[in-house]
């Protein structure tokens, strides 16, 4: 067993003359939930197809559970589930029709088949409707089942091409709500988002991808990398007086305001963020609070994307 | 290929048509029609064209001998009675023969009872109850009457439509026709409902899921076709065996019409649709297109015989199956070559 779950190695697509993608490598480990993030068009889809064999790579290639796409196709499509952009089920057929489908495809014996397909809907709560045809079922619903489908042969790598993309709210929250509980029981999955809100709170680790990976990390790390941490303090009255103060201590690299309260930028708080406090009192401030400023993904999405 | 893989893929394709109450009204319409047109056609005609036995006319024989039995070759026999013999060359006249075989025997003015008759000419005879090769024998102011095989003279007009395989056309015609409307929604339907995707990221081969899609199709209408065929001719055999005295379907034509024709121009009818299919992304488009090739295949089967001036037998029908084996082959040859993955998952868009 390889130690990645996936690994994008020089991932190039053109279409025609356009690139799509451009030499995207990235490494997903077991257990961990993968995001790709990206405005439309900016090759999420590309990437996902040909990491699920879709789609040939002009140039690079990737690993899938340790094997090739492009030498093993066959056997890294036995590997992971899919769920693509649409939901792709069968409208005139049963939930259960559907899932039995692809457990079929995928060689399962019948009686495990049957036993997985009752744990799957049990477990999206629609094993009372499993003989309902899909078409009645709701866009939520239908996604759910779709995951399920991809789920259907115990697949320990899961690719979901925009799971929420299409829903409404309350919809999108029932798929995000299943996603964090796949990856409860250790799932490895991947999944192609445009949504910044969605990609922090399932992922823990983020490509953003514009064409090109432009970043790679976990949330945090990223905006440790771009920015440089802030503490953001209030104070009773702000004067330049307090400012000169802060400004020749050495661990502070820059003092503004903003709305009426200070930003501090200085590196390691852990250790200066109470040297910072004592220089304030001793200066006269008062302190009203304190606290370290948080960059949101969309700040570093935000940053990477439009510049 | 796993023909297990392709099955599953065929299976689902069938769950899917069996929801679909257009093309279970195509596939039952078309399945009555067949079986019952040609029922229709050949009882009514055969009523039309029925003409009341002739009466065996008297012939007055004059017997005078009975010749004993025995093997004769060279026979001048006239005025006698032969029984249980075998006569080869020569002629009878004003004589009864039965229970006998006669083998280039120039027959006037006689009865002929239960006679197995080759390469004999008949005049001013009643041959009854027998069995005469109807290449070889001529017969000439001759009456027929009980068992005679072959069909019988009053229902000679209805061997264009037998023989000439005109009605066994109608089964080509559905053979190809019902393949190019329901395989439509197979393959293209899978686009159209954006269902490919998941299925092209499964593990089956390109040839799993053509073959897939060529069973889901071939399967249900051969069986319809088989249906037809045996409803057809059951009702065909029970209107005209009282007349005839014999079973008239299937012959060795109608066999091999609906055993080797049929399937070959089905799958002519299916893989030119799974052609089109990889170019074409909707329904309507792709069953306009393919029904543009049953006008070729069926002028090859339908006019060939005219231009050549033969009838739709044994010889034409094997040579068409020939040729139509080699079509198939090259067809689903070239459908597994066009067939491109990464086209249908692009092309959409």
């Amino acid at each position: 067993m390889s130690s990645w779950a996936v690994e994008a190695k020089g991932l190039t697509r053109f279409f025609g003359s356009k690139p799509a993608v451009q030499s995207v490598s990235f490494k997903v480990a077991w257990g961990e939930v993968f995001s790709l993030l990206g405005p439309n068009g900016a090759g999420k889809t590309t990437t996902l197809r040909m990491l699920a064999c879709l789609l040939k790579p002009n140039d690079g290639t990737a690993e899938v559970g340790g094997l090739d796409v492009l030498e093993q196709p066959l056997k890294v499509r036995e590997l992971f589930g899919l769920l693509p952009e649409n939901p792709g089920l069968y409208d005139s057929l049963s939930a259960q029709r559907n899932l039995r489908f692809y457990g079929e495809i995928y060689g399962l014996p019948p009686d495990k088949l049957s036993k997985r397909i009752e744990e799957l809907l049990k477990l999206l709560q629609i094993w009372d409707r499993r003989d309902d045809k899909v078409a009645k079922f709701s866009k939520g619903m239908k996604q759910k089942i779709a995951i399920a489908r991809a789920l259907v042969h115990e697949p320990r790598i899961l690719f979901l091409d925009e799971p929420t993309a299409s829903l409404d709210p309350e919809a999108s929250k029932v798929v995000r709500d299943f996603i964090l509980e796949l990856k409860a029981r250790g799932g490895t999955i991947l999944l192609n988002t445009h949504n910044l809100y969605e990609a922090q709170r399932l992922s823990d680790h983020v490509g953003i991808i514009n064409t090109h990976l432009l970043a790679f990390g976990s949330p945090h790390d990223l905006a440790d990398r771009m920015w440089s941490k802030t503490t953001i303090v209030t104070l009773k009255k702000t004067d330049e007086r307090i400012r000169a103060a802060l400004k020749v201590l050495e661990f502070v690299k820059g003092v503004s305001v903003e709305n009426g309260q200070l930003a501090v930028a200085l590196d390691n708080p852990e250790e200066n963020n109470p040297r910072l406090a004592e220089a304030l009192v001793r200066a006269g401030a008062e302190i009203i609070s304190m606290r370290e400023r948080e960059h949101t993904l969309e700040d570093i999405y935000l940053k990477l994307v439009k510049r | 290929m796993r023909i297990k893989k392709a099955w599953i893929v065929a299976r689902k394709d069938l769950s899917e048509f069996r929801a679909n109450k257009q093309i279970l009204l195509q596939l039952a319409a078309f399945t009555i029609l067949l079986a019952v047109t040609p029922a229709i056609i050949v009882v009514s005609f055969a009523a039309l064209t029925a003409q009341p036995p002739p009466n065996e006319p008297n012939l007055n024989l004059q017997i005078n001998a009975t010749i004993p039995e025995g093997e004769y070759a060279n026979v001048h026999f006239l005025g006698v009675y032969v029984n249980n013999s075998t006569m080869s060359t020569g002629y009878v006249l004003n004589s009864y023969v039965a229970n006998s075989t006669i083998d280039e025997v120039v027959v006037r003015h006689s009865l002929l009872d239960n006679v197995t008759v080759r390469e004999s000419i008949l005049i001013d005879c009643v041959l009854r109850n027998s069995d005469y090769d109807r290449g070889s024998t001529i017969l000439m102011n001759t009456v027929t009457s009980g068992t005679t095989r072959g069909p019988a003279d009053e229902f000679r007009a209805l061997t264009p439509l037998l023989t000439h395989g005109v009605l066994l056309f109608m089964f080509f015609v559905m053979a190809i026709a019902l393949p190019t409307t329901i395989a439509a929604y197979s393959f293209v339907g899978e686009k159209t409902n954006k269902t490919l995707e998941p299925l092209l990221a499964s593990p089956l081969t390109d040839s799993e899921l053509l073959w897939g899609k060529y069973l889901a199709v071939f399967v249900p209408v051969m069986l319809l076709i088989a249906l037809a065929f045996v409803i057809s001719t059951t009702i065909i055999d029970i209107a005209m065996f009282p007349t005839l005295g014999y079973i008239l379907l299937p012959d060795a034509v109608w066999l091999l019409g609906i055993l080797v024709i049929t399937p070959l121009v089905c799958l002519i009818g299916i893989s030119v649709n799974v052609l089109i299919s990889s170019k074409v992304n909707d329904v309507r488009t792709a069953q306009q297109y393919s029904s543009l090739i049953v006008f070729p295949v069926m002028s090859a089967l339908f006019l060939g015989p005219s231009f050549l001036s033969i009838t739709i037998g044994i010889e034409f029908l094997a040579i068409m199956g020939v040729i139509f084996l080699g079509v198939v082959a090259l067809l689903i040859w070239l459908s597994l070559r066009v067939f491109n993955r990464e086209d249908i998952l692009t092309s959409r868009k």
